[in-house]
């Protein structure tokens, strides 16, 4: 376990894991489009100027909080240096000034900034910079995302198919439990998993995912069941095909569009969720860039006098974009690829 | 138009036209029940539900608002006089105290002979307690010694925690043999309810004069001078053993005392409203303070009987910006001044802003008796331990803080910055002392971090940075600001310092396990004595007692052990001096600020000034509430343009609706024609 964690704890492991990541989704990304329903799906969707722009307002996202996972851990003192800290990263002030001041605020005796009319956004209240904690934001949004997503997407998937394909017990009992679980109110059983987990990037995404990964099995147990009584999938059976084969060859390359448009919309929704939890006070550690946090400090900057709102301002902006893009793009992803939508 | 249309636009014109009316002619935003805050009736808020109003247990700030004016004690302090001074409440006369010899048993069964002293109290002979259900014919029957020897049996039983009773466990005659008496006889008979037969057993310390039914002794195997001090706080006061009989679990929200005021309202989550007791004894405001308590216009009503209100209405409201807001608009008496309206409340020459100035409104600042620090886990195997190496360690981390950056950041300037665990106001602070560990000298800091084995922060064993683990409960805004500023400041000496943040629950569990390196700890008077302040570096209150830093210094203890029985005096004085140098040097702590408290009222409330360790004082509080009145009229005038925008907006918006609504009609009237079709 321990050499382990030292084995992440390196830096080459460190800056691979995310090239990695961006190399095996352009990878699928180039791989799709020789299939023909997805070159379809591309042409449509480049033909859409509105899909295009949320494609590269996530880009641009992606591309932060990529730059913001490579980079140098410093031998003696531990600190990891990454390109964005590189680029963005301005020296501390003492504490909250507005956009572009030269002095701070909220002290009794304003004092000169160290990086005059320097820092777009303003600074918080420790006197870091709002913008450059805005950007180190992107990373935890896409990080509590993306890894909330691979804890659904295999539990949905695999119990949804069951629960379609095999029906009567097991559907009684995949049923059962995700009847149960959405039963609990989603953000209260949030917090308790947090609270018994503790803190942390992972026990906030199995917490996210506990909760969340009854709508897609809900929705690929639905889709299994129409698909299993088609006249494909009976042909199959019929010449002998095993179960497995049968699922995983005929039916889910038909799930494919569904579960993919309902990851997109979903993915935004995560995001807000990492808002909440922060606000609630049980998200992701002070010294990660977090959104959340930024949002709940105006919960006392917004009633002091005067009004702090850079804070606010500068992380709603971020995860509005973030959201709206993924939604516009999810609602164009639909249209290009749901076949039931094509005229 | 059909005639059932006509009539739907007729109800819904009419429906509006009662909403508006309703909302004009309601145009008054007082919070407060009708009339009510037409009288002599103080308003202050509390930040939450108490937890518990059971005196023997109760402990913090919000609850002893309410607890100390339903359970008063034998003596109370003085309001106005400074240094505080305590002065007979319930107390009929002084205690007599002697010497006496006494026999004790020892762990081990053996006895021996030791000098004790006894005090004898005797309680006023005219005293009742309130009017309640759980008396016969619910009248409050008279009071005696017995009531106050019941509550010094509750303190013994662990069923109850009384959060104090550490103090008396070790110096009150048979206090611990009484107490596990209490815990076998809940164990033999399965007894869970509070009141059980075992309080009818004799408590051998604390017992009722046989021959005056007002007077009981307190028996001590050392001599304790503080026990006055103590007799002046909620847990010594009488209790009725009816109460807890009658109410069970549900005492801590049902109080019964017999103090000024009775809780007359309790809505959880709204708020407790106390009121005049009418079975209160006499007694007075007080005919003599300070000199400049002249001039503050304190001694107005001298000799005049006390409560000075008739009413304290206790609004619990949780976010700041409420209280702020009602504040302002006149509905409450007065508030607190933190980070949020500070600029609005004080101008920049640090006085009242001319505009708040103009309203009538003074602003406040009252040194609070307590001491905020970080406290250095002493068992850690990296910054604990009383050796040379670790001990410059941490004199080198203490020099990293900042105080004055700290206070002027985190407290808007208002706090003195510390230079010992013993805070202004108590004896034993020596206004004239530095401690040489709090300059904040960065390159002093560097080179002892050096003579500790850590050149430039670099732990040479790891050839890595020097990390130091503060641990705290940070999950809010101005939680993490703290900590954000607690690491920058102590990362200029050149080591790393990482922030552990939990859930409370958790972090408590780690400082019993001891598995934290550095916490920010608090410690408000409970008596202004120095032993109060010096036990928090006491080796036996080691976690879970009050000494978080699990400080255990032999040579401080025994000075401890010496000083604490000693009264006031040049003698003691030396014993203190001795102590600070010793533990300064240790640095088991770093001792950051002594809070001191802004706050603004109106001018319609008088006889103000702050007491920092008694929490009774609204009971000598008086309200102009004429005044009131016609400032709150003044400063609440509804304003309607809002309202006249939003319904002209509304008929705006409701123009396309009346298009579609017709369209729709019309086309239905086509349709019944068959034109369409």
């Amino acid at each position: 376990m321990e050499s382990l964690e030292k084995f992440f704890a390196l830096d080459f492991v460190q800056n691979a894991i995310p090239c990695l990541i961006v190399a095996l989704l352009a990878w699928a990304l180039i791989r799709a489009r020789r299939e023909p329903l997805w070159a379809e799906a591309y042409r449509r969707l480049g033909r859409n100027p509105v899909a295009v722009a949320a494609i590269v307002v996530i880009g641009i996202y992606g591309l932060v909080a990529f730059l913001d996972s490579i980079g140098t851990t410093d031998k003696v003192s531990q600190d990891r240096t990454t390109v964005i800290d590189r680029l963005f990263e301005m020296p501390k002030e003492k504490t909250y000034s507005a956009p572009f001041a030269s002095m701070t605020t909220g002290e009794p005796k304003p004092s000169a900034l160290k990086a005059p009319g320097r820092h777009i956004m303003g600074t918080d209240g420790v006197g870091a910079d709002v913008f450059y904690r805005t950007l180190k934001g992107a990373r935890t949004a896409f990080i509590i995302s993306g890894l909330t997503t691979l804890i659904i997407t295999p539990v949905g998937l695999i119990l949804g198919l069951i629960a379609g394909y095999y029906g009567k017990f097991w559907d009684d009992i995949i049923q059962y439990v995700y009847t149960v679980i959405s039963s609990i109110p989603g953000i209260l059983m949030q917090i308790a998993l947090v609270l018994v987990l503790g803190k942390g990037i992972w026990q906030i995404c199995i917490a996210l995912g506990a909760a969340r990964w009854v709508g897609m099995c809900r929705l690929i147990r639905g889709e299994t069941l129409k698909h299993r009584d088609r006249e494909y999938v009976r042909a199959a059976k019929a010449l002998g095909v095993s179960d497995l084969r049968i699922l995983l060859r005929h039916i889910l390359p038909n799930l494919l569009p569904v579960i993919i448009i309902t990851v997109t919309l979903g993915f935004s929704g995560l995001a807000l969720s990492e808002a909440i939890l922060s606000y609630l006070g049980i998200g992701v550690d002070a010294s990660m860039g977090s959104w959340g946090n930024m949002i709940d400090s105006a919960r006392d900057e917004l009633a002091r006098e005067p009004v702090i709102w850079w804070n606010l301002t500068s992380a709603s902006i971020a995860l509005f974009v973030l959201v709206l893009a993924f939604q516009t793009l999810g609602d164009a992803l639909r249209d290009a690829i749901d076949p039931r939508l094509r005229s | 138009m059909s005639f059932t249309y006509r009539w739907r636009y007729s109800i819904t014109a009419f429906v509006a036209l009662l909403l508006t009316a309703g909302l004009l002619t309601g145009c008054n935003n007082n919070p407060y029940p009708l009339g009510e805050s037409a009288g002599n009736v103080l308003y202050r808020t509390l930040t939450d539900d108490p937890k518990s109003l059971d005196p023997t247990f109760t402990y913090t700030l919000d609850e002893a608002y309410i607890a100390d004016l339903i359970y008063p004690s034998f003596y109370k302090y003085e309001y106005l006089k400074r240094p505080f001074q305590i002065t007979l409440n319930l107390g009929a006369k002084e205690p007599f105290r002697e010497k006496i010899p006494l026999l004790i048993k020892q762990p081990d069964g053996t006895t021996k002979m030791v000098t004790g002293e006894r005090y004898t109290f005797t309680l006023r002979n005219d005293l009742k307690f309130q009017d309640d259900p759980c008396f016969p014919g619910g009248k409050g029957r008279p009071i005696t010694a017995q009531d106050v020897v019941y509550s010094f049996k509750r303190m013994t039983d662990s069923k109850i925690q009384c959060p104090v009773a550490s103090f008396f466990a070790d110096k009150v005659l048979s206090w611990e043999e009484y107490s596990k008496g209490f815990d076998k006889y809940r164990a033999d008979n399965k007894a869970k309810s509070y009141d059980i037969p075992y309080y009818d057993n004799e408590m051998a310390g604390v017992q009722v004069d046989p021959h005056d039914p007002y007077t009981f002794t307190i028996t001590l195997t050392q001599p304790y001078p503080q026990l006055k001090y103590l007799m002046a706080m909620h847990f010594t006061g009488p209790q009725a053993r009816e109460a807890v009989q009658y109410y069970g679990e549900e005492y801590p929200r049902h109080p019964v005392g017999c103090g000024p005021y009775v809780m007359s309202e309790y809505k959880p989550k709204q708020r407790i409203v106390l009121v005049k007791n009418p079975n209160r004894h006499k007694a007075f405001y007080p005919t003599e303070g300070m000199p400049e308590d002249e001039k503050y216009n304190l001694l107005a009503d001298a000799g005049k009987e006390l409560p000075r209100n008739d009413k304290v209405v206790f609004s619990i409201l949780k976010e700041g910006v409420t209280a702020w807001n009602l504040f302002q608009q006149g509905y409450l008496d007065a508030a607190g001044v933190g980070n949020a309206n500070y600029q609005q409340v004080v101008a920049s020459s640090g006085l009242i802003s001319p505009d708040m100035a103009s309203r009538g409104i003074t602003l406040r600042k009252d040194a609070q008796v307590a001491v905020y620090y970080l406290a250095f886990n002493m068992e850690d195997p990296v910054f604990g331990g009383l050796d040379e190496k670790h001990r410059k360690l941490r004199q080198a981390v203490s020099l990293g803080i900042d105080q004055t950056e700290y206070i002027e950041l985190l407290a808007q300037g208002n706090g003195i910055a510390s230079q010992w665990i013993i805070p202004p106001g108590v004896n034993g602070n020596d206004p004239d002392y530095k401690n040489p560990y709090m300059t904040g000298d960065v390159e002093k800091a560097k080179k002892l971090l050096a003579e500790a084995g850590y050149p430039d922060g670099i732990d040479p064993k790891t050839g890595q940075k020097l990390v130091l683990h503060y641990d705290n409960t940070a999950i809010n805004a101005a939680g993490r600001i703290q900590v954000g500023i607690v690491q920058k400041q102590i990362e200029r000496i050149g080591i790393k310092v990482e922030s552990r943040s939990t859930p409370p629950n958790v972090f408590q569990d780690k400082l019993l396990k001891g598995q934290h390196q550095m916490i920010f700890y608090g410690w408000s008077a409970d008596y202004p004595d120095p032993e109060n302040f010096v036990f928090l570096l006491y080796g036996p209150n080691k976690k879970p007692g009050p000494n978080s830093a699990s400080y255990k210094n032999p040579e401080y203890d025994q000075l401890f052990d010496q000083m604490k029985s000693m009264d006031d005096g040049p003698e003691r004085m030396a014993i203190i001096k001795k102590m600070r140098d010793i533990s300064v040097e240790d640095c088991p702590s770093i001792y950051v600020f002594n809070p001191v408290t802004l706050s603004v009222g109106y001018d319609w409330m008088k006889n103000v000034k702050a007491h920092p360790i008694a929490n009774d004082y609204n009971q000598y509080r008086s309200v102009d509430f004429e005044k009131r009145t016609q400032k709150q009229f003044e400063w609440n005038q509804p304003n309607v343009f809002p309202l006249l925008a939003l319904i002209v907006a509304f008929i705006l918006g409701a123009i396309p609706a009346v298009g579609v609504v017709r369209n729709r009609v019309n086309r239905r009237v086509r349709r019944d024609t068959g034109a369409e079709i």
